[in-house]
């Protein structure tokens, strides 16, 4: 510890110096104050003790130049004094000073007052330390924030935004929201959205989103109904997330056609179906607790379903609405929300005015969000076309020979899991799919196995017909059925060429054609629909079809 | 893969969904679907939004449930078609007796 003796008097400072260089201190010294204010800017100083009167600049303003200096960090000054007590405490304090020894001095007290003030400059300099780290991490963390935030952007972007359609509102109560809107297109048309609202708020809360998102994306992409999403919702969160922690959402399916409507509501505020012809206003209540609450088991995937037309609009918001307070702290009530939604022109501006006015004056302490949407024909989305893909790409043949015991097999799926993917066919792999089944079923059933098609009338006729297929595969002996297929690219289009023949029964059109019933003959009407061309040679056995793309 | 369905009991409405292939080998499994659809049914609806594919003997399972049901023409919906199904009932001119969406 270093102590620096501000003296004029030569005899004062030696002595102190003496005695406490004795007690182990390493102890500078400074016979004026403008010196001890150059010792104090060079060294690492951690005490001073400071005579009142010198000639030029007395302790006083020494001392007030040493704090300065000193700033935050806490250098103790303790004055050296022959000056009555009372005065030159109240003094010393109003220079800066921490403390003050009379002299003659006595060293036992001296001792321990170092001692003291040493202490409490430890514990400043801690504290001092353990401050900069927080300003460290604070900058770190909201650096971090940015960088999250910028990520839950980027993994909430495959929204769907018009405005004409869905338009939406959050006011979050930090920089995460714990409250989700997701709002995507569904592969055969219409509109999937989720609303929810995980426990509590901030990043705790947000990061729940992530893992909702993306299933909910992926789901809708894969088709799935919204009953199916929310049980997947379900399980993720009771995965991922602590017990405490759970989903209030809402699930919203409309159909292409705008007239449709199916909710999966769970642990959310009442939404509300306006009719804005009619201003009628249906309420629509939560059927089910959040997800994440309910274990697998007896998870309810039941929905609710609205007939709604252009004049329709579902309103859904979190309960950071519903629960907002004023300043008496009294929950805003359904009434005034349904108020605020009847017969505005802007559901979102007038619900929001009338949150922003109840809850005047009171901190936010929810994230809030509100969805508004309008019942309404969506338009088909436009895939571009894309010829030039067509130009670039290059004739090709593939031949599959399938003998008896390979007929077991679905030959079908195996062709479509071949080609189905490939890129100028992409488009048209449901019906590439259904050509080849029709085709397919007719070689197989009718040629190969020689069945005959009014086996599918009743349940029995099925059940004695499977049975019977079943049994003429297993004993198939010396069949052979080939399928060629030729891809044939043109200037904008192509064609793919299909060809199927078998060493089976001759095939006799008119026949099939007799037997036009619910079940059949219907599939070579589709194949003559289908197809360009369509031949038949070898008395039915080959087929030979052109498919344009 | 195969057949499910659901009630909507507040809205009356029954409806059966298709995954995957929808063909021949659904051909029991789709009639025991709408012969046990509850009495107090309103509607009935196809929802074909998982369905890859649909061959001819779909269609007359299609035709089969409409008679079996006494249903006049547009009172069976069918709905979330993919192009490609859409396609496929459009052929078969099913417009005039379905509702395809």
């Amino acid at each position: 510890m270093k102590i620096l003796v501000v003296d004029d008097i030569d005899k004062n400072r030696s002595i102190l110096d003496r005695y406490l260089t004795a007690k182990g201190f390493d102890v500078i010294t400074a016979s004026s104050g403008a010196e001890s204010i150059v010792i104090v800017h060079q060294e690492e100083i951690d005490l001073v003790l400071m005579d009142v009167k010198m000639p030029d600049m007395d302790g006083y303003e020494a001392t007030r130049q040493i704090k300065d200096i000193a700033s935050e960090n806490y250098l103790p000054v303790i004055f050296v004094t022959a000056l009555s007590e009372e005065e030159a405490l109240e003094e010393a304090l109003a220079a800066g000073g921490d403390d003050f020894i009379s002299k003659p001095i006595s060293f036992g007290v001296l001792l321990s007052k170092i001692n003291a003030h040493s202490r409490i400059r430890e514990l400043h300099i801690e504290v001092n330390r353990k401050n900069n780290e927080l300003i460290t991490h604070n900058i770190r963390l909201n650096r971090e924030h940015e960088l999250v935030s910028h990520f839950f952007d980027q993994a909430q972007k495959f929204c769907f935004y018009d405005e004409k359609i869905v338009r939406s509102f959050s006011i979050p109560m930090s920089t995460f929201s714990g409250d989700t809107i997701l709002v995507v297109r569904r592969p055969h048309g219409g509109l999937a959205i989720l609303i929810g609202d995980f426990t509590g708020h901030g990043l705790s809360a947000a990061v729940g989103t992530l893992p909702v998102s993306q299933v909910f994306f992926q789901m809708v992409e894969e088709n799935a109904f919204i009953g199916d999403i929310a049980r997947e919702l379900n399980k993720q969160v009771n995965l991922l997330l602590p017990v405490e922690m759970f989903f209030a959402a809402s699930i919203i399916e409309l159909s292409a056609k705008g007239d449709r409507l199916m909710i999966w509501h769970g642990g959310m505020p009442n939404a509300y179906l306006l009719d804005q012809k009619t201003n009628e206003l249906t309420t629509i209540k939560s059927a089910h607790l959040p997800l994440g609450v309910r274990e697998q088991e007896e998870f309810d995937d039941s929905v609710q379903l609205f007939y709604v037309n252009q004049h329709h609009k579902l309103v859904s918001f979190t309960d950071g609405l519903s629960e907002a307070e004023n300043t008496d702290l009294e929950m805003i009530e359904a009434d005034m929300i349904e108020d605020a939604i009847v017969g505005s022109d802007d559901i979102i501006k007038s619900v929001m005015a009338l949150y922003q006015s109840y809850s005047e004056g009171i901190a936010q302490s929810d994230d809030v969000s509100i969805i508004e949407l309008s019942c309404l024909p969506l338009e088909a989305e436009i895939k571009p076309a894309n010829p030039a893909n067509i130009k670039a790409t290059v004739p090709w043949n593939i031949e599959l020979v399938v003998n008896d015991y390979l007929l077991k097999n679905d030959v079908v799926q195996n062709i479509i899991e071949l080609i189905g993917d490939y890129t100028p066919l992409k488009d048209h792999k449901g019906i590439i799919h259904t050509l080849l089944t029709e085709l397919y079923s007719n070689a197989l059933d009718h040629g190969i196995l020689g069945l005959e098609g009014d086996a599918k009338n009743s349940v029995e006729a099925f059940d004695r017909y499977y049975l019977e297929r079943h049994k003429r595969l297993d004993s198939l002996k010396d069949s052979c059925l080939t399928v060629k297929l030729s891809y044939l690219p043109e200037e904008q289009t192509a064609v793919l060429k299909i060809i199927m023949s078998h060493n089976g029964r001759s095939f006799n059109l008119d026949n099939i054609k007799a037997a036009d019933d619910d079940m059949h003959g219907r599939g070579m009407d589709l194949i003559n629909a289908i197809c360009e061309e369509v031949d038949y040679s070898d008395e039915g056995r080959c087929v030979s079809v052109a498919y344009r793309i | 893969m195969g057949i499910s369905n659901r009630f909507i009991k507040e809205a009356g409405e029954y409806q059966i969904a298709v995954t995957g292939k929808f063909d021949f080998s659904l051909l029991n499994e789709f009639r025991d679907a709408y012969e046990s659809a509850p009495t107090d049914a309103k509607k009935y609806v196809i929802d074909m939004r998982a369905v890859d594919m649909i061959d001819s003997s779909a269609l007359g399972m299609l035709l089969k449930m409409k008679r079996a049901l006494n249903l006049a023409d547009g009172e069976l919906d069918i709905i979330n078609c993919s192009t490609n199904v859409k396609k496929i009932l459009m052929i078969a001119k099913f417009e005039l007796m379905f509702s395809i969406q």
